[in-house]
């Protein structure tokens, strides 16, 4: 970002942000990424100036997916992961998904920090689409005339146009169709992109998910044999960077984007207030425990589009993890922590063996306790004391003499 | 009157607030607001005198502009329960409490507060697990938790016995440390007792949300008074 546009963003700061909304339009369109009046776009790919794009356009052969059979594929509300088969069954299939942009306030702590999240279909993070490596995602778009803002979707398992991102801007009362082909298995994260200061803004506002492509065989454990879950937990870790006012409170806006200016500013000093699993301090505790019984198989998807983090089940480990997300690689084996690059989503998968309360956290410790990245998983079976035998209670220290 | 057990006066300072009253006495000092307490029948016929209320930021503030108290709380909220403070912050204001006091007035044991609490709705749950191996997990709170908003005393209400927040949002330190053999100057945690009951080391003055301990922490930390009848 250009000094001048820090200072528009701070002149803007002060004189309303609604305003700062268009100018940070118009700063988009001046970089390129965003081209055209109203909400008619044009990515930079479709310039049409270079010639070779043109030739390579005319020789591709032409796409006849009619053949292919659709399924609807009714997305739910994280930690949980759709219904699907872990081995396809026949050839690729269109997975139709719809997706409705909601701009609303929510709570993320216990101490009732309001922010505006911008979340796919409601929920932050937005929901796990799951689909196998040949199929393809065709998402219906939907952003209701009762948001603010324009909003896009670049999904990191697809391929071309900015992830989509290019091809999907839709402003309020808009709706589009994206299709694309799942051409390499693994967890990808998908997120708003809409140009320019705005992407990191809707990221940070909650507008991130991530899409699970299986291979048509399935998982596959570090020997290359088939590895088949119990259940799938799905955890989407937000980074939040509330502004506070002199007094060290934090500020409540009343409309969405009306943090726009006080966000950047706290944005760039790198160090959010809230890191959070599944939108909220405490959506994978207590009432929202996570649960899983002795010999279950669980794999964790953990999505961070934003900020590195490092995942780590107290009291147990990750038997195979896809650390990069990857299912074409070969899993690590028996790891104690695991690593997701910002911008990246990975699997880890967990039998359990012991029964109890095990904590998932993210394994930067302050930010797990003080920031909120914290969930737990209640385990029920029976206690195994091979495994772990509490041989004395604490006591008073003997002598050696 | 450096002190004064004023018997049947209480309904008429507290109105019509004296409901469930049993044999309540007001406590009075110079320095401190009058508060109320009641007498809880303990196990082997034992008395103890518990206050209505956890102490609150008023009186703590109190203990501070004596100089006794090195914290000191925002004044908006002297009607609240004072949170935010530890035992060893909590042994400086009964230093200052008791220098003119002729009852010692302490903090109650775990075991007196588990007298004191056993009417909360929460108290005869279930443990989620049976098998006392797994007593470390059995406590693990599946309820919501807590909104860290504090309020004023009163707010979570009364227990028939006449103790009020006793299940609210503020856990109340207990003088019980978590090793029994360890003496109090040399405790490295101590229960807390409320919703729940956890074990806190003795640094901390403030609740927080996640980490390795299992099940939903508490909220705040602050105080209740008791002492011998």
């Amino acid at each position: 970002m250009s000094s001048q546009q820090r200072d528009t963003i701070a002149e803007n700061t002060a004189f309303g942000r609604r305003t700062f909304l268009k100018t940070a339009g118009l700063i988009a369109a001046a970089g390129g990424l965003v081209v055209g009046a109203g909400a008619q776009t044009i990515g930079p790919a479709n310039a049409g100036e270079d010639a070779s794009v043109g030739k390579a356009a005319t020789m591709a052969p032409k796409v006849d997916l009619s053949s292919l059979p659709r399924v609807k594929q009714k997305l739910v509300a994280p930690p949980f992961a759709p219904e699907h088969e872990q081995v396809a069954t026949g050839g690729p299939k269109i997975i139709e998904v719809e997706m409705t942009i909601i701009e609303k306030q929510v709570e993320i702590d216990e101490a009732g920090t309001k922010v505006w999240v911008f979340a796919y279909e409601g929920s932050v993070p937005g929901p796990l689409i799951v689909c196998h490596e040949g199929d393809y995602v065709e998402l219906t778009l939907k952003n209701p005339d009762t948001n603010l803002l324009e909003h896009n979707i670049d999904f990191h398992s697809s391929t071309g146009a900015l992830g989509g991102g290019a091809l999907t801007h839709v402003g309020p009362g808009e709706q589009v169709v994206l299709r694309w082909k799942a051409t390499k298995s693994g967890v990808f994260v998908y997120h708003c992109a809409p140009g320019d200061a705005m992407i990191p803004y809707h990221v940070v506002q909650g507008m991130n998910g991530a899409v699970m492509v299986l291979p048509r065989d399935g998982l596959k454990d570090a020997k290359g044999q088939p590895y088949v879950y119990d259940r799938v937990y799905y955890i989407g870790e937000q980074d939040y960077y509330v502004p506070r006012d002199a007094e060290g409170k934090y500020i409540t806006y009343e409309g969405a984007a009306d943090n726009m200016g006080d966000v950047m500013d706290v944005m760039r000093g790198l160090i959010p207030t809230h890191v959070v699993f599944n939108g909220k301090v405490g959506s994978l505790t207590g009432e929202n425990v996570m649960k899983a019984n002795v010999g279950e198989k669980v794999l964790f998807i953990h999505a961070q589009s934003n900020r590195d983090s490092r995942p780590h089940l107290i009291g147990g480990h990750g038997d195979l993890v896809w650390e990069t997300g990857s299912f074409a690689d070969m899993p690590a084996t028996n790891l104690e922590t695991w690593f997701i690059r910002g911008g990246s989503a990975g699997a880890a998968a967990y039998e359990f063996r012991q029964p109890g309360i095990y904590a998932y956290v993210n394994h930067n410790l302050i930010e797990a306790v003080l920031l909120g990245a914290t969930g737990h998983v209640m385990v029920e079976g029976e206690w195994n004391d091979d495994l772990m035998s509490q041989v004395s209670k604490p006591g008073p220290l003997i002598s050696a003499g | 009157m450096a002190l004064g057990i004023k018997l049947g006066m209480a309904a008429l300072i507290l109105g019509g607030a004296a409901i469930g009253w049993v044999a309540g006495l007001i406590w009075t000092r110079p320095q401190v607001a009058p508060f109320v307490a009641f007498q809880i029948e303990l196990p082997e016929n034992r008395k103890l005198n518990v206050s209505r209320d956890e102490v609150t930021t008023e009186m703590w503030n109190q203990c501070h502009k004596a100089g006794a108290c090195s914290l000191s709380f925002a004044a908006e909220g002297n009607a609240m329960p004072v949170t935010g403070v530890n035992p060893d912050d909590i042994l400086e204001f009964l230093n200052w409490l008791n220098l003119s006091m002729k009852s010692q007035w302490r903090l109650p044991t775990i075991m007196e507060q588990r007298a004191y609490s056993q009417d909360l709705p929460g108290k005869n749950k279930k443990p989620l697990f049976s098998d006392p191996r797994m007593a470390w997990a059995a406590d693990y709170n599946m309820a919501k938790p807590y909104s860290r908003d504090i309020y004023e005393s009163g707010h979570f209400g009364q227990l028939p016995n006449g103790l009020r927040d006793v299940g609210g949002n503020v856990w109340e330190w207990t003088s019980s440390c978590v090793n029994p053999a360890v003496p109090a100057e040399m405790c490295p945690a101590f229960f807390v007792g409320g919703d729940h009951e956890a074990e806190i080391p003795v640094f901390l003055r403030d609740a927080y949300s996640g980490g390795c301990s299992a099940g939903v922490p508490p909220t705040h930390f602050g105080f209740r008074l008791v002492n011998d009848a």
